[in-house]
């Protein structure tokens, strides 16, 4: 690859590439503001002028140049560290605060606000400027996120988001010079499904989502890798949290599934992380017809000894789930129905579900399958849907045991109604739900930002959480009970982890075969054999 | 919207450009005339229609350009020119005497709808100065007393 | 009176010529044209480029080269776009043509069009010329019904077409690259550039803008011995003649065509007639209000591009403002820092906010609050205007003020000091 020199070090670049671009990926910091290398050029913020002393045919560049908008080229030297430089930063840090309200103290985005850092790093340190500032005041603009006019610095970010972005035109540019505004006109609110991705964008507290406004402090808050359960994209996140609890998501950059972009829909599946309610706080068995807290060692006892009573025979024994499960948690279910019940009655509901098509990368974001595993479940060949006749046969039988992980089949009352018959019913689950209500045994499980678990997205790629938040004392994650439940009933098992799960299922199927942990934790990585699903359908999105 | 005769420079400006978009600026000029010298919501939608663009982006060329005007002005729009050239030879003054004789500032339009004034940048006519355009005429080297004859006249 | 060399004004200082068609073709109008037509495209912008031509609209740059750099082969149509957006403060030349002999620079337009392989010239007329737009508009049709204009303009199957476009008010539309957004019917951002106009223009097509006047040449450079002409009327690298709108406090303020070798010192006493009301000099601004001002001692000099240059001022679109002994300065400033504000687009930082910053100090000023470090304030805050914004009105903006700080400081001291 070609190469030029910034600072006297090489630097390679793509032809065609931007100094900027090549730069940053390089892991050199040329300070910006509107500059998105999802979005077009503009070159307005001038903060990244750099210095060319050679363009590469042993000319200098007649005056400073913006390296955003400057083609890398063969032989072109760069310098950013000089005086030339300094002061150029200098002028246009200036410049932005000479309109720039002093909010600091009540702006949610200090501690992460790209004036502030640059201010500190590149500023003059005082103001010459004592004249009255521009005022604009505070715009409603959408259902998710809010605007600040006196803070914008115009870098013009949101405006290019919602044209070339989103394609919904909701922002623009009005009046000129001083008073150039850029927002929403009139008071028509953005409809659109992406708004948070706006306050990530936006350098400064100019827009900010509501959801977080004065909730806490940014440099409070623990940040982990992991990604959103809302739906089958899996786009990856980091959840970030103060004192075990989870303020918000925000969207982690991973080229191969979301990009940098991250729904609404999926920032507010935070809010989950935080329920307590409706959580299971403890083991429960039923006690003359009232579930009552019980230990977990005599919950496992219980269940043995009622196994062992019952003798049941490979079709009197079901198990009941839904791709909200991890892959190491439908892997351990299949393999406890199978090591001790001899059955490889496991059902999860596969829905048919739709990916949109859209000119608009974005927009092919959001599917209709709010679950994170269903090409998990496929690779698992576990499947049933309510109408499918092999688990209709199913739970037409004598059921003597049935385990129901999560809350598969919510709508279908004549399922539960059968299965409410069944002698010995073990809930394994994260919420009170209809399951909990007639189950015998019930298991506390722990919820996405408590625990590890491996999903595979709609794209065949297989991504990991990671524990973010500290689970709730009592529960355990479903990994580790389902392992304690076999050996309880007599199949032993050595894992340690659910990494460990994770490795034994890349050795014993072929779907995951020739996989690493590391890997997936990672960026993620493709299933080496993949399943075709039926159920998908391709529409238009609409915009 | 469009009356007929109008509509038919509209579809003759759209054929002009290789883009319907590009004919935008035009057509404005012609839905403001259409309006009595403004545009409003429903003009600016009809337009973004027609050049099949996005009702925001009309909007941000409108807010742009200071010949577009969102609220109507008087019957006699008097754009008087105050920069550099101007300034040297009267200009401002003209612009005071102006303001004095209709008794309102520049940017309003007087009580009975018949006068609106606006301070103008450089109009280019500077070697004539001071001057000012009437609604769509130029008048050239205007003392204050050609100023008071004309806005007497106009006012009959 | 000092004698006007007439080239571009030589129908218009004929009383009897009433700017049609007819009375256009009877002085000689589209001889040239013809001669063209019979030429071969780069011989003509080879003649263009040997005749020195230098932009009229204020950047001087040579006109030929320009139109050399248009990219070729590209597949796209390639266009010419004339500037008539005339509104640097100063300059009314380009009216005057438009509105008096609008032919001549039709022609030109046309003789550009074949140089460049351009099939649908736009002529992008600033709003608010009412008048010239109608003359145009009308000098328009008589080509079209002539066959000037159509399919087949005087046998050369060349098809050519001509649109009069208006802009609304802005002069940052004069701007090349903003022109052409405005011409695309977006709000007039100048763009970033590379790519330039030559190879990505009005549409994503090469373009060249060209202004009026240097258009109006044409005629005239491709007539018979035109370029040995047009290069005599100057010195080396300036050559022809040139309008020159001179105001401001001359008794005789007007439009006067000019060779390039002619002294500032004759154009405000010979051809203005001096200072009105007997009064002293005090100073001169140039080339139109983003050109360095000059004080009454150095007004003894060349008036064209390089001279002026080596003065450390410029020419730019040849608009000279004039102002005597009475005249108080720090409010010409302050007309002219407001005239920046109200016209920065607003996209790039320095601009957007140094125009109004700068125009609040010279306020300040005006209000009594002057000091020699709101002095300094001035001069930085201009300065760092300057070579950092994305086109070229922050550069026009910086000039005035650090020139008027650096000539006219005793000026700006009588707002504060007590002694």
């Amino acid at each position: 690859m070609p190469v030029f020199h910034i600072d006297g070090e090489p630097v390679e670049y793509e032809p065609g590439e931007k100094v900027l671009s090549a730069a940053l990926r390089c892991g050199k910091i040329i300070p910006h503001y509107c500059y998105h290398p999802g979005m077009s050029v503009v070159a307005t913020c001038r903060m990244c002028l750099v210095d060319v002393v050679d363009l590469g045919n042993g000319r200098p560049a007649p005056k400073l140049q913006t390296a955003c908008s400057m083609d890398a080229a063969e032989g072109m030297k760069v310098e950013t560290l000089n005086p030339k430089v300094e002061e150029g930063r200098k002028l246009v840090n200036e410049f932005l605060l000479v309109n720039h309200p002093l909010d600091c103290p009540i702006c949610d985005q200090s501690g992460e606000c790209t004036l502030q850092d640059y201010a500190f790093e590149y500023g003059s340190g005082k103001s010459e400027m004592d004249y009255s500032k521009r005022v604009n005041g505070w715009r409603d603009i959408g259902t998710f996120v809010a605007l600040e006019r006196n803070r914008c610095i115009q870098c013009s970010r949101c405006d290019r988001f919602t044209r070339e972005i989103t394609g919904t035109n909701e922002f623009g540019m009005f009046n000129r010079g001083h008073e150039l505004t850029i927002d929403t006109y009139a008071d028509r609110p953005m409809t659109n499904k992406f708004q948070g991705n706006m306050a990530d964008i936006c350098p400064v507290g100019a827009i900010t989502e509501k959801e977080f406004r004065f909730k806490r402090r940014v440099w409070k808050l623990k940040k982990n890798r992991s990604i959103c359960t809302g739906c089958s994209t899996g786009c990856n996140v980091t959840i970030e949290h103060d004192r075990n609890e989870v303020f918000r998501l925000k969207p982690h950059e991973n080229q191969n599934v979301n990009k940098w972009w991250l729904c609404d829909e999926g920032r507010l599946t935070y809010r989950l992380m935080n329920e307590r309610k409706t959580r299971i706080h403890q083991p429960l068995g039923r006690v003359d017809g009232k579930l009552e807290g019980v230990s977990w060692e005599e919950a496992y006892a219980a269940i043995a000894e009622r196994v062992a009573d019952m003798s049941p025979l490979p079709e009197e024994v079901l198990a009941l789930t839904d791709t909200h499960a991890s892959n190491e948690e439908l892997f351990l279910l299949q393999k406890l129905l199978k090591d001790v019940f001899s059955t490889d009655n496991t059902f999860c509901p596969l829905p048919k579900w739709e990916q949109s098509e859209s000119e608009f990368f974005i927009n092919t974001l959001i599917t209709t399958d709010k679950t994170p595993n269903r090409a998990g479940a496929l690779a698992l060949k576990i499947k049933g849907d309510a109408k499918s006749a092999k688990l209709k046969k199913a739970i037409e039988a004598e059921l003597k045991v049935v385990f129901v992980l999560g809350n598969p089949f919510e709508a279908e009352v004549e399922v539960l109604e059968k299965i409410k018959k069944a002698q010995l019913v073990v809930h394994l689950g994260t919420f009170h739900n209809s399951w909990s209500e007639i189950a015998d045994v019930v298991l506390p499980g722990q919820y996405y930002s408590e625990k590890e678990g491996t999903f595979v997205n709609k794209n065949q790629l297989v991504q990991a959480t990671e524990i973010a938040v500290h689970a709730l004392r009592r529960t355990r994650p479903e990994w580790r009970i389902l392992a304690d439940l076999s050996a309880a009933l007599g199949q032993q098992s050595s894992y340690g982890s659910s990494a460990d799960v994770f490795n034994a299922m890349t050795e014993q199927l072929k779907a995951f075969s020739g996989l690493s942990y590391a890997e997936i934790c990672g960026v993620g990585k493709e299933l080496r054999q993949q399943t075709k699903d039926s159920g998908m359908k391709v529409v238009k999105a609409q915009t | 919207m469009f009356s007929k005769d109008i509509q038919t420079q509209v579809d003759k400006l759209l054929s002009r450009y290789p883009i319907r978009q590009n004919a935008l600026i035009p057509i404005l000029h012609l839905a403001q005339n259409e309006n009595e010298g403004w545009l409003s919501e429903d003009w600016m939608q009809h337009v973004a229609d027609i050049c099949e663009v996005p009702l925001t982006h009309v909007e941000g060329v409108v807010t742009f350009y200071t010949m577009f005007r969102l609220k109507p002005p008087g019957k006699y729009h008097l754009q008087v020119c105050t920069c550099v050239p101007c300034c040297l030879v009267g200009g401002t003054e003209l612009l005071e005497h102006t303001e004095k004789k209709l008794d309102i500032h520049a940017g309003h339009t007087t009580d009975d709808g018949v006068f609106s004034i606006e301070e103008m940048e450089c109009i280019g006519a500077c070697s004539f100065a001071p001057a000012i355009i009437v609604n769509e005429d130029y008048h050239e080297q205007v003392t204050p007393e050609e100023m008071d004859k004309m806005i007497d006249e106009l006012r009959q | 009176m000092a004698e006007e060399t007439l080239v571009l004004f030589k129908n218009i200082r004929n009383p009897k010529y009433d700017k049609s068609l007819a009375a256009y073709k009877k002085s000689g109008g589209f001889k040239s044209l013809k001669k063209v037509f019979g030429m071969k495209p780069e011989e003509v912008v080879q003649e263009v480029k040997e005749s020195g031509i230098r932009g009229r609209g204020g950047a001087g740059f040579p006109t030929g080269l320009k139109w050399s750099f248009m990219a070729k082969g590209t597949g796209k149509p390639s266009y010419l776009v004339a500037n008539a957006d005339e509104s640097e403060p100063g300059t009314c030349k380009d009216r005057e043509l438009m509105l008096k002999d609008p032919h001549m620079f039709l022609e030109g337009l046309m003789i550009g069009c074949y140089a460049i392989g351009c099939h649908h010239g736009y002529v992008y007329v600033r709003g608010e010329y009412f008048p010239s737009i109608k003359s145009l508009n009308a000098a328009v049709d008589e080509l079209y019904a002539d066959g000037l204009l159509g399919p087949d303009p005087l046998g050369s199957g060349f098809n050519l077409d001509i649109t009069i476009h208006t802009g609304a008010g802005a002069y940052i539309c004069g701007e090349e690259s903003a022109l052409l957004d405005s011409l695309e019917g977006k709000r007039g951002h100048p763009r970033v550039k590379p790519p330039f106009p030559a190879v990505s223009g009005f549409n994503g097509c090469p373009t060249s803008v060209n202004n009026v006047e240097t258009l109006a040449c044409m005629p005239f450079i491709l007539g018979d011995n035109g370029v040995e002409a047009f290069k005599s009327f100057g010195p080396q690298n300036n050559s022809g003649t040139h309008l020159v709108s001179l105001s401001g406090h001359v008794n005789r303020p007007g439009v006067y065509e000019l060779r390039m070798d002619v002294n500032m010192k004759d154009i405000i006493y010979e051809y203005g007639g001096g200072i009105r009301n007997g009064k002293k000099l005090k100073g001169v601004i140039p080339g139109g209000s983003s050109s360095p001002v000059m004080t009454a001692d150095e007004v003894d000099v060349l008036y064209n591009f390089d001279d002026l240059a080596k003065k450390g001022t410029m020419m730019g679109s040849a608009a000279m403002m004039v102002f005597d002994e009475d005249t108080d300065v720090v409010k010409l400033l302050h007309r002219i820092t407001r005239f920046y504000a109200h016209e920065s687009c607003g996209q790039c930082t320095p601009c957007r906010e140094g125009t109004h910053w700068s125009r609040q100090i010279v306020r300040d000023f005006l209000n009594g609050n002057g000091s020699d470090e709101k002095l300094q304030r001035l001069n930085r805050v201009g300065g760092n205007m300057m070579g950092t914004t994305l086109c070229a009105l922050g550069d026009a903006a910086a000039m005035p003020i650090q020139s008027f700080v650096k000539k006219f400081p005793e000026e700006f001291r009588k707002y504060y000091a007590t002694v």
